[in-house]
């Protein structure tokens, strides 16, 4: 048996290794192995490309400023040490692509990206949680099960359509084609330019800006977890002890209901939530590339597509650092929840 | 093993989603068979039809009836490039009657456009280097310009076209001095439109000095796309109307922008003629012969195919047949790669414990935990750039396949620690059974099942992935995959140019189909195998 504070500094361990790992592993994908085939990483990190047409004394002066930065030919085990002090500190470097220090890009376009990422979660947890509710009593309670069938068609049937291609369907239906909504953020916030919207209307017109992407996200988002609670639920009121006990102290069905078989029901419908959060960012990415909402998935496709090696480093770290501490405070949340993964068993 | 296969093709779910699967594997491997475009992407494949032009079964429903299929006269590629001496029999010939001089048609056999030269700007291109072509032999003596004309008249019932092009290969043999010009034309009953104009030297010099219509020629002649007919060579004279550049109308008739140029000369249903004028300059006693070959006029379609063409005017059904192909050879290839990798990694780990097993698992996880898809994307610029695999599909299979074998390796090793404790594996260790013996014949075959779903489970994941890699511009380039023909599609959407559903809901469906199937496959398979124990 181990105790609580064990389990904590475990895990802790366990992740910052994983981390350290990740940091080693992108300093060979980025800089060793490039080096090693013969590419011309100071080219790339100075964001000059072969044919540039910048003036050959610029751009040889940005090169030799970028192999001294990023001690291009200096020792592999200084290097890496270097890298890895870099990204612990936060010291990312300039965007390349940006033309500004990736730090700062990424606060600009984080904000469009949390908005999107929370609303969507809130969204989905709560559709999850009422639909799953409403398709369990329907299986449990009605002779047809009508309810839980069209509920449960629904959320497999969506669970298979892709965020990507719902996104475009989206777009070019309701934005592009009807004009319901706007075809990107800036459209919405600027009207092309031609307005400057400031108090109230400034974020009416974010919000109508954002409903697609949340719109996408959400009915991509919701099935399978809407599928796990209403199974767990099913499972736990018709088969688990405690709720045939409960039922022998003759508690009414709505208390049985909710205080054993959803409550019990809901503690792996939390950990999908927390995976979800982790690794949310994936279906964010070609939303927000859909409709142009300029936010860090947006953001890394643009870096990507010219290849911004700073930022790409940076970011992959982040996320790194993300999906860690999310996964951190899952196993902590869900420790406090169940005894019985604290416990080691 | 084969009782648990024919078990699971007993099942309804499971024959559904493998029927499913060997549709798209059959379009997949048919696909140059199916299809007549191999890379709608080139530009030298654009213009199958109109742009943005409707599936061809779309004209059965009354609402659509009024759209124009592609029209080329003559129909026939034998009649284009003069292949038969019938083709010539297609065009009327006829003379001014006021130019006294004596026209003989007739045909050349041994005369083929050997050495015509064109940039290929679209499919409507013709060019061939066959033998065979139409000889016209003018001679007489004038001083006056001489007109030979050459027209067939058809019947079009159609709302305007999007597009017109027409084109024709000519060798001018002339005499010094005499001025040639050739015009391809339509004859409407609003008067005559000339859709294609070249002459050589000395014709441009005579039609720049004509009182009425002297600055037009003189401003067409000189766009550096008009180059003077060559004599003794073979020249392609050709017009489309969505390039100003060699479209004479826009130069002729200023007032009417070049993009509804088709919709000015077909405004209306009823009997129009394509022809072609000649116009001789002599200076007295002449003899001229003209060859010709591949001669074609065409109005592209605003229907076209089975599934219509893009804003390029490209096939779909040829994009949608390669974009099958690239998906499938993705999703078969690297799960291949990711499956191997972890079935290895997963048996090893599950069954040397220890100190490979603490690392195997660290690794496993390491995967499952890193960010995907940007890992994905960074090794895939890194690689791009460096030009490490020379083709980029390869690339793609290499790195979703090594960066997808967590989930398998880790399915693997836990089947495996419950097969070690199993009294038979226990029995044949007893025995004196070799690791590698008893991982064969025990192990693996037992986890076989697990390994089959788990194929199902992964192909469907990876064909996405690659979706959506593509899409974003970080794959596959110039070439139609399901996401470039997605990322095509947003990147030239219009308000105007309808809802493109054509282009749109065959990928999503298959995407989604193809994931329904190997769901279906891969529960099937689930189930006999939890029965079978």
């Amino acid at each position: 048996m181990m105790p609580p504070w064990r389990f904590i500094i475990d895990r802790v361990v366990n992740r910052f290794i994983t981390l350290l790992v990740l940091t080693i592993f992108s300093f060979f994908v980025f800089e060793v192995i490039p080096q090693a085939i013969g590419m011309k990483v100071a080219y790339i990190f100075a964001g000059v490309a072969p044919g540039s047409t910048r003036s050959a004394g610029s751009a040889s002066a940005l090169i030799a400023a970028a192999t001294r930065t990023y001690d291009l030919n200096g020792p592999i085990p200084a290097r890496l040490l270097k890298f890895i002090v870099n990204m612990f500190t936060g010291n990312y470097g300039v965007s390349v692509f940006f033309q500004k220090p990736v730090l700062q890009v990424v606060l600009q376009y984080l904000p469009n990206t949390l908005i999107l990422a929370t609303s969507s979660l809130a969204l989905t947890s709560v559709l999850s949680i009422i639909t799953g509710v409403v398709a369990a009593k329907s299986f449990l309670r009605s002779r047809r099960k009508l309810g839980d069938k069209s509920v449960s068609i629904a959320s497999i049937g969506l669970y298979f359509v892709p965020a990507l291609w719902i996104s475009i369907i989206f777009y070019i239906y309701f934005a592009d084609q009807l004009g319901l909504f706007p075809i990107n953020l800036a459209q919405a916030l600027t009207g092309l330019g031609s307005h400057n919207y400031t108090g109230i209307m400034y974020y009416l017109r974010y919000a109508w800006a954002a409903v697609l992407p949340v719109a996408v996200l959400t009915i991509t988002g919701f099935g399978h977890r809407q599928q796990l609670l209403r199974n767990n639920i099913i499972e736990e009121y018709t088969s688990s002890s405690h709720v045939e006990y409960a039922r022998a102290r003759g508690l009414d069905d709505r208390t049985i209901f909710y205080k054993h078989a959803f409550r019990n029901a809901i503690l792996p419908w939390i950990t999908v939530v927390g995976l979800d959060v982790a690794f949310l960012i994936y279906g964010i990415f070609f939303v927000e590339y859909v409709f142009q909402f300029q936010g860090i998935g947006y953001a890394s496709t643009l870096a990507a597509q010219n290849l911004d090696m700073p930022f790409l480093i940076a970011t992959t770290f982040m996320f790194g650092v993300y999906t860690l501490i999310v996964l951190f405070i899952l196993d902590f949340v869900l420790a406090k929840l169940d005894p019985r993964i604290r416990l080691g068993e | 093993m084969e009782r648990l296969i024919l078990r699971v093709l007993r099942r309804r779910n499971a024959q559904i989603g493998l029927a499913i699967v060997m549709v798209f594997v059959l379009i997949g491997a048919l696909g140059p068979y199916i299809s007549a475009y191999s890379n709608p992407y080139s530009p030298s494949q654009f213009y199958a039809a109109g742009p943005d032009a409707l599936p061809s079964w779309m004209s059965v429903f009354p609402g659509y009836s009024h759209l124009n299929p592609n029209i080329i006269l003559p129909s026939s590629q034998v009649f284009q490039t003069f292949k038969t001496p019938e083709a010539l029999g297609y065009w009327k010939v006829g003379v001014d009657p006021s130019s006294r001089v004596s026209l003989s048609v007739g045909y050349a056999r041994g005369v083929g456009p050997a050495d015509v030269a064109a940039e290929a700007t679209g499919a409507y291109l013709l060019t061939n280097t066959g033998n065979g072509s139409e000889v016209l032999s003018v001679s007489g003596n004038s001083t006056n310009p001489v007109y030979v004309y050459l027209t067939h008249t058809f019947y079009y019932g159609y709302s305007p076209p999007p597009l017109f092009y027409s084109q024709v290969a000519v060798k001018p043999v002339l005499p010094p001095g005499v001025g040639f010009a050739v015009m391809l034309l339509v004859n409407t009953s609003k008067g005559v439109y000339y859709t294609s104009l070249a002459a050589n030297a000395a014709g441009e010099t005579a039609l720049e000095s004509l009182p009425s219509a002297g600055s037009s020629y003189a401003a067409y002649f000189a766009s550096t796309f008009s180059q003077p007919l060559v004599n003794d060579s073979w020249n392609l004279v050709s017009g489309v109307t969505n390039s100003a550049n060699d479209m004479p109308l826009a130069f002729f008739n200023r007032s009417v922008p070049i993009t509804t140029v088709p919709q000015t000369i077909f405004s209306q249903k009823g009997y129009y003629s394509v022809g072609e004028l000649l116009v001789f300059f002599p200076n007295g006693d002449f003899h001229a012969s003209l060859y010709q070959s591949d001669f074609k006029f065409q109005i592209f379609g605003r229907v076209y195919g089975v599934l219509g063409t893009d804003a390029d005017g490209g096939d779909v059904w040829s994009e949608f047949v390669s974009g099958t192909r690239t998906a499938l050879a993705i999703g078969f290839g690297s799960a291949a790669i990711a499956l191997g990798v972890g079935v290895i990694l997963g048996l090893i780990a599950g069954f040397f414990a220890g100190l490979v097993d603490s690392v195997l698992v660290f690794a496993f996880d390491f995967l499952l935990l890193l960010p995907g898809l940007i890992l994905l994307i960074d090794l895939d610029t890194v690689f791009t750039v460096a030009h490490v695999v020379t083709s980029k599909a390869l690339l793609i299979i290499l790195l979703l396949g090594f960066l997808g074998w967590a989930v398998p390796g880790r399915t693997v090793r836990s089947q495996v620690l419950s097969l070690r404790r199993r009294t038979y594996v226990e029995a044949a260790k007893t025995m004196g059974g070799g690791n590698f013996y008893i991982l064969r014949n025990h192990v693996l075959k037992h986890t076989t099942g697990t390994i089959v779903a788990l194929i199902t489970y992964l192909v469907p994941g990876l064909v996405v992935a690659d979706t959506g890699l593509d899409f974003l511009g970080l794959g596959i380039d110039r070439y139609p995959t399901w996401g470039n023909i997605l990322a095509k599609l947003i990147n030239e959407v219009t308000p105007s140019n309808g809802y493109l559903w054509w282009i749109t809901m065959p990928i999503g469906l298959s995407i989604i189909l193809i994931s329904i199937a190997f769901y279906l496959i891969g529960t099937a398979i689930q189930e006999e195998y939890s029965r079978l124990g």
